[in-house]
């Protein structure tokens, strides 16, 4: 084969894996609140989205390439041209910004005084893209589920569903493109944006980067020193009827006093015809601080704790919280130890608070590759008695 | 050429995780609890996790609707199949309704009802979906064979490329 030909194949190859990849696979799943050890308060240098997670940049992907990964006593002063779309393979025009993602994992749970059990999950499996044309803005993604992800599934089966995370149109605004006005599917701006969707701040306020997102308007503004989002949400529209629609506003407002530390607030109010819990009229408040400080180097403290106040129609009110702290030590390069305390109280008539803790390790270890293990050990307060269960969660990750 | 061998291995490692962890692998795990209603209630779709927890994940500790509080006051616990048996064995044999509409929950989840409706709601009120499509995806082989082939072609693309 010619080099001519070669090289059309490979064009080939990667254009036709670009327009396919959509198809079959979903969203970037990557958000680090952590990386503010390297200065990074803002979120836009890196990430299409100003308030983290989505699609990466290309300055992202080098820094990802320079920063995040461990190097093997290579030079760390420039990227490889690994770190780009499909390593490299691929070109990508100027102005798109292709990614994949996926996420496999085996579980295992022990609950207290019942038998351990263990399964293999596929997390993630994702494609996006970000298209900048001018000032215009166009991104979205789709991929795939096997069980799960209800809240962004495009298909109606119970199970291996299509699932589209984020889908959006906007436009930069501002001198220096620091204004983003875009309307579509959009994660909820409200607290840390991290992977753990899993972690009780984000389940109470509902506002994981699994299925929370929500159709509206968002303006976002994103400086050195502040950023801040606020979206007017119109409702899931990837649920129905209408009547179990979360309508209202979500917003944070982050100020970065130093480059080591930022400090957030967060609100949310929506109100729902028929809440997808409670089937009865609410209205749901969640206030919230969040902070990220970095007082050495390879230690970062993430801190976040929310109040969820629910309106219950006719059916009365509860008042809980969430809480987490957590401590991410990046030993060497690429190699880092976390621990995470986390406590909430759903704040039912009577009910126990829940107390959390996990013991994580995450290694970057190759280009576009990272593992990670997580021991979760939680205690369960109830209305009733009190339960516990110990969960082991090995993730392999790789992204395009 | 360490250039190339590491992108030829990264490209491998790619192409060997969509080959090894293909999106059908998790349909093939153990059955969930909804899947194990579906099956000992013979229902004619699978529930989703809401119908016991607050989330459409589900989890532990979000366990908060009246039959989900009901199951777990019959014995019901986390990763048991047996529990989970015994639970639905003790809701029918007690004819429990744990919304207080007047209709045992195990005869409204098989009349496609919900059993935490409560007697508020008409018996017109759809309950929760999902999904925009008109149609389900069918048939997630297709996919399992659309990546394997495309871990296959990546792993091609860049031994190509290497000898060249």
């Amino acid at each position: 084969m010619s080099n001519r030909a070669r090289s059309l194949a490979v064009r080939a190859f990667g254009v036709a894996f670009a327009l396919v990849a959509p198809l079959v696979v979903t969203k970037e799943a990557r958000a680090y609140p952590w990386m503010i050890r390297h200065g990074y308060t803002s979120c836009q240098p890196c990430h299409a989205d100003p308030s983290g997670a989505g699609a990466l940049t290309e300055y992202g992907r080098a820094q990802g390439d320079i920063l995040l990964r461990s190097r093997y006593g290579a030079n760390a002063d420039e990227p490889s041209n690994t770190s780009k779309f499909l390593f490299g393979i691929a070109p990508v025009p100027e102005g798109v910004r292709l990614g994949g993602d996926v996420r496999a994992a085996l579980l295992r749970v022990k609950p207290e005084g019942a038998p351990a059990m263990s399964r293999a999950i596929l997390m993630r499996a994702d494609g996006y893209a970000d298209v900048v044309l001018g000032r215009l803005r166009i991104a979205g993604g789709l991929g795939f589920v096997p069980t799960g992800s209800f809240g962004s599934a495009l298909t109606r089966s119970p199970s291996d569903n299509l699932v589209s995370r984020e889908h959006w149109i906007g436009v930069e605004i501002g001198g220096e493109h620091e204004w983003l006005l875009r309307a579509g599917r959009i994660a909820r701006p409200f607290g840390l944006r991290s992977i753990e969707h899993t972690l009780w701040v984000r389940n109470l306020t509902r506002s994981d980067l699994d299925d929370d997102q929500q159709h509206g308007v968002a303006l976002a503004w994103s400086r050195e020193a502040v950023r801040a989002e606020v979206m007017a949400i119109a409702g899931n529209f990837q649920l129905r009827p209408d009547a179990y629609r979360e309508r209202g506003y979500s917003a944070y407002v982050e100020v970065a006093p130093t480059s080591r530390l930022a400090i957030g607030l967060s609100s949310q109010i929506t109100r729902a015809e028929r809440d997808m819990t409670f089937h009865v009229m609410t209205y749901r408040h969640a206030n919230g601080i969040f902070a990220r400080y970095s007082p050495w180097g390879p230690l970062v403290l993430l801190a976040e704790a929310d109040s969820v106040y629910q309106s219950l129609t006719w059916n009365g009110h509860r008042g809980g919280f969430a809480t987490m702290l957590q401590a991410d030590l990046e030993c060497v390069q690429g190699v880092h130890v976390g621990l995470t305390g986390e406590a909430k109280n759903g704040g039912a008539s009577g009910e126990a608070p829940s107390f959390g803790g996990w013991l994580t390790a995450l290694w970057f270890f190759a280009p576009h590759a990272d593992v990670r293990v997580d021991g979760i050990l939680q205690r369960f307060g109830s209305v009733g008695p009190s339960s516990s269960a110990l969960t082991l969660l090995a993730q392999l990750h790789a992204y395009l | 050429m360490v250039k190339r061998l590491a992108r030829s291995w990264a490209t491998t490692a790619v192409a060997a995780a969509l080959s090894l962890f293909p999106p059908g692998r998790g349909a093939e795990a153990s059955p969930t609890y909804p899947e194990l209603v579906r099956d000992t209630l013979a229902l004619g779709a699978t529930p989703t996790c809401l119908l016991c927890h607050d989330s459409l994940q589900g989890g532990a500790g979000t366990v908060v609707t009246p039959f989900g509080r009901s199951m777990q006051g019959f014995g019901l616990v986390r990763e048991d199949p047996g529990s989970l048996a015994q639970a639905l064995a003790t809701m029918r044999a007690r004819h429990e309704d744990s919304d207080g509409d007047g209709i045992p929950d195990l005869d409204e989840l098989a009349l496609g009802g919900d059993p935490n409706d409560g007697p508020g709601r008409g018996a017109g009120d759809e309950p929760l979906q999902h999904g925009c499509a008109s149609t389900p995806l069918r048939d997630p082989r297709v996919l399992d064979a659309s990546l394997c082939a495309l871990g296959a072609a990546l792993v091609l693309a860049s031994r190509r490329r290497r000898r060249a």
